[in-house]
């Protein structure tokens, strides 16, 4: 493990992911994260917490983007970048945006939640189901008749 | 094999779904629904636990185009020649030739009062040229809208979303308190125009507005004078031109009102419409507020610009009574109209309670529609 002494006022926090990789973060970073808050409250977080759920590739965006988001605050730039950057994300890989947005959700991360959220929700705006399938790579499961049925009943929606 | 293949998919969990769907508008979420089965669940989720998405307003899009200028006055022609000869032909054959282009007729725009959200350009061909002059919202009713047709007074009902229609009686069977022939002498008095209308539980009756605001329902009539009805937890409740309510009550001969609240201070110029609560007890006085457009203004009608809507709520006492509460809403949907089509609305002219033919299409309809899908 690295040493910590060079980190006098920030605390380090040792994490663990699924795949069994180890991660060190600041606390500041952390915190940002409802569920390691809760768990250090409950003083159940002296060694390696355990995160059974994430896996290590999908920590590392996770952790980079909480490190970008603290330092969005006030910067528009940045704003925009860590924006593009998460939309570019799911345009090209779709599938690690679902899962990133599931670590998300499992550590509670809220603000970034929101930001996650808000470029789906953008990204989805406008767009027809058949579009939705096919950018997002989603399987139709429903049969013809069904999807009939749906469309029949809110044929204003997708006019 | 099989396990890599379903990795692949876009497959967020519920929850999260949920928080993305939250932040679309309705037509967005349930277009949202059509994707696959666990979206189409989580869609409905999110439309049944979104704030309340009702009353919606219906709204005739781009109204001050010189197409639905035309419109309006082929309408009021069609009402004076009716009036000098029931057997004319209703159309004067010139004016049809620039009116709305059939795709123009069967658009609508709603206004979601509770999210200021407007939902631009819906199309409906059933409706094409036809007025609504009723919007059902209770029990079995629900979602029903009442459709005339001012040529050749053909009424029906239309489901907007499930896209049902329904024939009603013809308008001659609506029975009159005086005869046709009283008030046609007055060559500038309309007669024969149903305004509104609502429905009991089970479909069994039928209350109108019609000629000038007199309730009538099918085979009774009546003299009150009233703006708007509707039907609400087992009573028919009416709203005089002063801003009273009332509770619709019927003897053997004909329906009265029973007024319970208060009236509402009006300025000019404003035109009432009350809907009832979808989930609680209480409904609400709506209160349109608009402007005159000076470089509308023409001899017949008069052209009017809704900037907001002034919201009353009225609850029910612990004693059963009903009272009215401060204003709850003061909606304005003057900066929406910038980005979409300009919701200019023209409207009859009731403020002057002067009998002058100035009912044309309504520009403005309110309608109280079932949350689509849910």
């Amino acid at each position: 493990m690295a040493s910590t002494s060079n980190s006098t006022s920030s605390k380090i926090i040792t994490l663990r992911s699924s795949d069994g990789e180890v991660f060190e973060v600041e606390e500041s970073v952390a915190l940002e994260s409802n569920l390691i808050r809760r768990m250090m409250e409950d003083d159940c977080a002296n060694n390696i917490i355990p995160l059974p759920n994430v896996t290590a590739p999908i920590f590392y965006l996770v952790i980079e983007h909480c490190k970008k988001h603290a330092e969005m605050k006030d910067n528009k730039e940045k704003k925009k970048e860590l924006r593009s950057q998460g939309e570019e994300l799911l345009k090209s890989d779709p599938h690690t945006y679902s899962n990133l947005m599931e670590a998300v959700n499992y550590l509670d991360i809220k603000s970034l939640m929101d930001l996650t959220a808000q470029w789906l929700a953008d990204f989805l705006k406008g767009k027809s189901p058949r579009l939705i399938r096919e950018l997002l790579k989603i399987k139709n499961d429903f049969t013809p008749e069904e999807e009939a049925e749906i469309l029949e009943r809110n044929r204003w929606a997708f006019d | 094999m099989k396990r890599r293949r379903l990795e692949e998919l876009f497959a967020p969990h519920e929850d999260v779904l949920y928080c993305i769907f939250i932040q679309l508008d309705l037509r967005d979420c349930i277009r949202m629904g059509a994707v696959c089965k666990s979206w189409l669940s989580v869609s409905k989720w999110s439309i049944i636990t979104r704030s309340p998405q009702l009353p919606w307003l219906m709204i005739l899009p781009n109204f001050n185009s010189e197409s639905w200028c035309n419109i309006r006055a082929r309408s009021q022609l069609s009402w004076r020649m009716r009036l000098f000869n029931p057997n004319s032909n209703p159309i004067p054959a010139e004016i049809e030739e620039n009116s709305l282009t059939k795709e123009e007729k069967e658009l609508r725009c709603f206004l979601s009062i509770s999210d200021n959200t407007i939902y631009d350009n819906i199309k409906f061909p059933e409706i094409s040229g036809k007025r609504c002059c009723g919007s059902f919202h209770n029990a079995g009713a629900r979602g029903w809208l009442m459709f005339i047709n001012d040529d050749n007074l053909e009424m029906q009902l239309f489901h907007p979303w499930r896209r049902i229609q329904l024939q009603l009686p013809h308008h001659s069977t609506l029975q009159r308190e005086r005869p046709f022939i009283d008030r046609s002498r007055n060559p500038l008095v309309v007669e024969l125009k149903i305004r509104k209308s609502a429905m009991s539980d089970d479909e069994s009756l039928l209350v109108v507005i019609h000629d000038f605001w007199y309730l009538g329902f099918w085979r009774k009539g009546t003299s009150e004078r009233v703006c708007d009805v509707i039907y609400h937890k087992g009573k028919f409740y009416a709203l005089s031109p002063m801003g009273s309510v009332g509770v619709v009550r019927f003897d053997t001969h004909k329906a009265y009102l029973e007024i319970i609240t208060e009236k509402i201070e009006l300025d000019h110029y404003q035109t009432l419409y009350l809907v009832a609560d979808s989930v609680s007890e209480s409904f609400f006085i709506f209160v349109r507020k608009c402007l005159v457009l000076p470089e509308a203004i023409e001899e017949a009608y008069v052209f009017r610009k809704t900037w907001g809507f002034k919201v009353y709520e009225l609850g029910v006492e612990k004693t059963g009574e009903y009272k009215k509460n401060p204003v709850k809403w003061d909606a304005s949907i003057q900066n929406q109209s910038k980005e979409t089509c300009p919701h200019t609305v023209a409207c009859v002219d009731w403020s002057d309670f002067q009998y002058f033919v100035r009912c044309f299409p309504d520009a403005l309809e309110d309608v109280l529609l079932s949350a689509a899908g849910s």
